[in-house]
C-alpha cells in the first residue's frame, strides 16, 4: 500500500478535529501545531503503517498519548526550572503550559471530589474499571449486577465528571 | 455556543463516553467501521479524546487510600432504583457479545446483517442535526456469492477485483468507501484484488485474516486449516480475530506473517507460522484452468480433490494405497482418465458402479 496515500487520507478525514482537540487542550498555543506536527510525523515514521489494523484508532491513540506525554513533559521542566535565572524567567512569560500544569493538579483534585459524590455502585465501578483495570465482567461479579449495569454506570460516572470539569473550565 | 450547539456537544460527549466504554470491551469489524465514521465529525472526535483523557484522568484521581473493600460492600447494599437493565441507553452498534470464534457458520453471517441494518437504521442519530440527513454511516453493500458441488465461477466485484470461486465455495463480499472485506464460509477462492491504496482487501477465512492491496493470491479454507497461496506480488496474514477484547483488539496491532510471490502459508486453527514455504503455485491453483494437478502426493490427497467435483465418490478400500505417491493432471470434471490412469498403475485395481468408484489392490 502507498503509505503516503494512506496517511493523507487519514490527516484529510480526521486532522481537523485533531487540531482543534490540540488547540483546545494546549490553549490554543503554537505548541497545538508542533504537537499536532508530531502526530504526523510519528505516523510517517511507522514502518509498518499498512500492517496495523485500525490505523484510525491507532492515531487517536498516538494522539492522545502525545497530549499526555506533553504535560508529563511540561511538568518535568517547571521542576527544573530555577526561577532566579533570567533565561528561565524569560522562558516561564512566554510559557503559556504554565496554566495547564495548575490545571492538572486542580483536575485530579477536582475529579476527586466529583467521584465522591457519586452513587457508592457507580464510584466503584469506576475505580475497578479505570484503577484496578478490571474486565467489565469482573466487576459484573465483584458488584453483582450485569455486565449492562456496570457499563450503564460508567457512562453515568464519566457523564457526571465530564459536566463537572465543564463547569470548572467556564468558572 | 447557543443552545442547539450546546445540545449537540452534550449529546456528541453521551456519544464518546459510549464508545470509550464500548472499545474497551472490543469492538467487531462492523462497530469499528461505525466508529470510525463517526469520527469523521470534529465535534465528535474532540469528545472522543476528551472522555479518553477523562478516563486517565481519573485513573490518576482515585484516591490511593481508598478501602475498595468497603466500597463495594457499600455498593452491593446500596438499592439503586435504576438498577434496571431495560432503561440502558441504546449505543450506536447494538451487541456486546461476539460471535462465538468456533461458530463461523451461517449465523453469524446473518449475526453480521444484523448489525448493518442496526447501522443504517442509526444514521439519524448520528448525524449532526442542523443538516438534512445526509447519510456519514455509508451503507457496506453486502453481497452473496456461492457456487454448488462441481460448480466454478468467476465474478467481478463493483472494484474490479476478480473472484474465482471453486467447488461448493460460499463467500461473502462487504464494501464501503472506507472497507473491502470478504469473508471465505467455506471452499476455496482465487483473489485477483484490484489495486486500492485507502481500501485494503481483507479476507478473513477461518482462523486466518489475509490483508492485501493488490494483488493475486489463492484462499483454501480446509476442514482443519487455511491454506494461503500467493501468485502475484505480497500479502499479509495474521490470526482472526486478533485479541479481541481490550484496547489492545481495538488497535488491532496482531503478529503478521508474509507471504510473497510463490509461497503458501497454512494457518491451523489459532496458530500462524512465523514463514511461508515456496511452492509451485502453478499446482496450486490448478483449479482455476479447470484442472486437478498433483506431483508425488499421496492418492488419499489426490482422490479428496477429485471427490470436490466428481458426480460420483471415489473410495479408497486398500487403506494402503492411501499413501501411495502419484503425480499428473487432470481436468477436474475427467474422473473417467484418471480412472484409467489408475488403472495403468501395477496393483491397483478400479472398480466402477453407476453410484461409487472403488480403488483397491490386486
Amino acid at each position: 500500500m502507498d503509505k503516503r496515500v494512506l496517511l493523507e487520507r487519514l490527516f484529510a478525514e480526521y486532522g481537523n478535529a485533531l487540531r482543534g482537540f490540540f488547540h483546545k487542550r494546549l490553549r490554543g498555543q503554537s505548541e497545538a501545531a508542533e504537537l499536532y506536527q508530531e502526530l504526523y510525523l510519528r505516523m510517517a515514521r511507522l514502518p509498518d503503517l499498512d500492517a496495523i489494523r485500525n490505523p484510525v484508532a491507532y492515531l487517536f491513540t498516538v494522539a492522545g498519548n502525545l497530549v499526555r506525554e506533553h504535560a508529563s513533559q511540561e511538568r518535568r521542566r517547571q521542576d527544573h526550572i530555577d526561577v532566579d535565572d533570567p533565561a528561565a524567567q524569560e522562558q516561564l512569560a512566554e510559557m503559556v503550559g504554565f496554566g495547564t500544569e495548575i490545571d492538572a493538579e486542580q483536575r485530579t483534585k477536582r475529579l476527586r471530589e466529583d467521584l465522591g459524590e457519586l452513587r457508592p455502585k457507580c464510584h466503584a465501578a469506576v475505580v475497578l474499571a479505570y484503577w484496578h483495570d478490571l474486565s467489565y465482567q469482573e466487576i459484573a461479579l465483584k458488584l453483582d449486577i450485569s455486565t449492562n449495569m456496570v457499563k450503564k454506570y460508567l457512562r453515568q460516572g464519566l457523564d457526571h465528571c465530564r459536566r463537572r470539569m465543564a463547569r470548572l473550565g467556564e468558572g | 455556543m447557543n443552545g442547539s450547539g450546546q445540545r449537540e456537544r452534550a449529546r456528541a460527549a453521551q456519544e464518546a463516553a459510549d464508545w470509550l466504554i464500548a472499545s474497551r470491551a472490543g469492538l467487531d469489524d462492523v462497530q469499528q467501521d461505525v466508529f470510525n465514521e463517526w469520527l469523521k465529525i470534529p465535534e465528535n472526535a474532540e469528545e472522543y479524546l476528551e472522555a479518553e483523557q477523562l478516563a486517565q484522568d481519573l485513573r490518576e484521581s482515585v484516591d490511593p487510600d481508598l478501602d475498595i473493600a468497603a466500597l463495594i460492600e457499600r455498593a452491593r447494599a446500596d438499592v439503586d432504583e435504576d438498577d434496571d437493565d431495560t432503561k440502558v441507553r441504546p449505543i450506536p452498534v447494538r451487541a456486546w457479545r461476539t460471535p462465538r470464534p468456533a461458530a463461523r457458520g451461517s449465523w453469524v453471517y446473518l449475526a453480521a446483517a444484523a448489525a448493518v441494518a442496526a447501522i443504517i437504521l442509526s444514521i439519524p442519530w448520528l448525524s449532526p442535526s442542523h443538516t438534512t440527513p445526509t447519510p456519514i454511516v455509508e451503507q457496506i453493500t453486502t453481497t452473496h456469492f456461492a457456487t454448488r458441488h462441481g460448480e466454478q465461477s468467476t465474478q467481478r466485484l463493483a472494484d474490479g477485483t476478480q473472484l474465482r470461486l471453486d467447488t461448493d465455495t460460499s463467500v461473502t463480499v462487504r464494501f464501503s468507501s472506507t472497507v473491502r472485506r470478504v469473508e471465505v464460509e467455506s471452499g476455496q477462492v482465487n483473489f485477483a484484488v484490484a489495486h486500492d491504496a485507502i481500501r485494503p482487501f481483507r479476507v478473513m477465512a477461518g482462523s486466518a485474516e489475509i490483508v492485501d492491496v493488490g494483488t493475486t493470491f489463492d484462499v483454501y479454507l480446509r476442514p482443519d486449516s487455511t491454506v494461503v497461496t500467493v501468485v502475484e506480488g505480497r500479502v499479509k496474514v495474521s490470526l482472526a480475530p486478533p485479541g479481541r477484547g481490550g484496547l489492545a483488539g481495538v488497535l488491532g496491532i496482531a503478529d503478521s506473517t508474509e507471504v510473497a510471490a510463490g509461497q503458501q502459508l497454512r494457518v491451523a486453527e489459532g496458530r500462524l507460522p512465523s514463514s511461508a514455504v515456496q511452492v509451485d503455485t502453478d499446482t496450486a491453483i490448478a483449479w482455476q484452468r479447470g484442472q486437478i494437478a498433483f506431483h508425488q502426493e499421496p492418492l488419499g490427497d489426490v482422490v479428496a480433490q477429485f471427490n470436490r467435483y466428481a458426480a460420483t465418490p471415489i473410495e479408497i478400500d486398500t487403506p494402503t494405497l492411501r499413501e501411495l505417491r502419484i503425480s499428473g493432471v487432470f481436468a477436474n470434471n475427467d474422473t473417467e482418465s484418471f480412472v484409467a490412469f489408475l488403472r495403468t498403475l501395477k496393483g491397483v485395481q478400479v472398480d466402477v458402479t453407476p453410484t461409487r468408484i472403488r480403488i483397491f489392490k490386486g
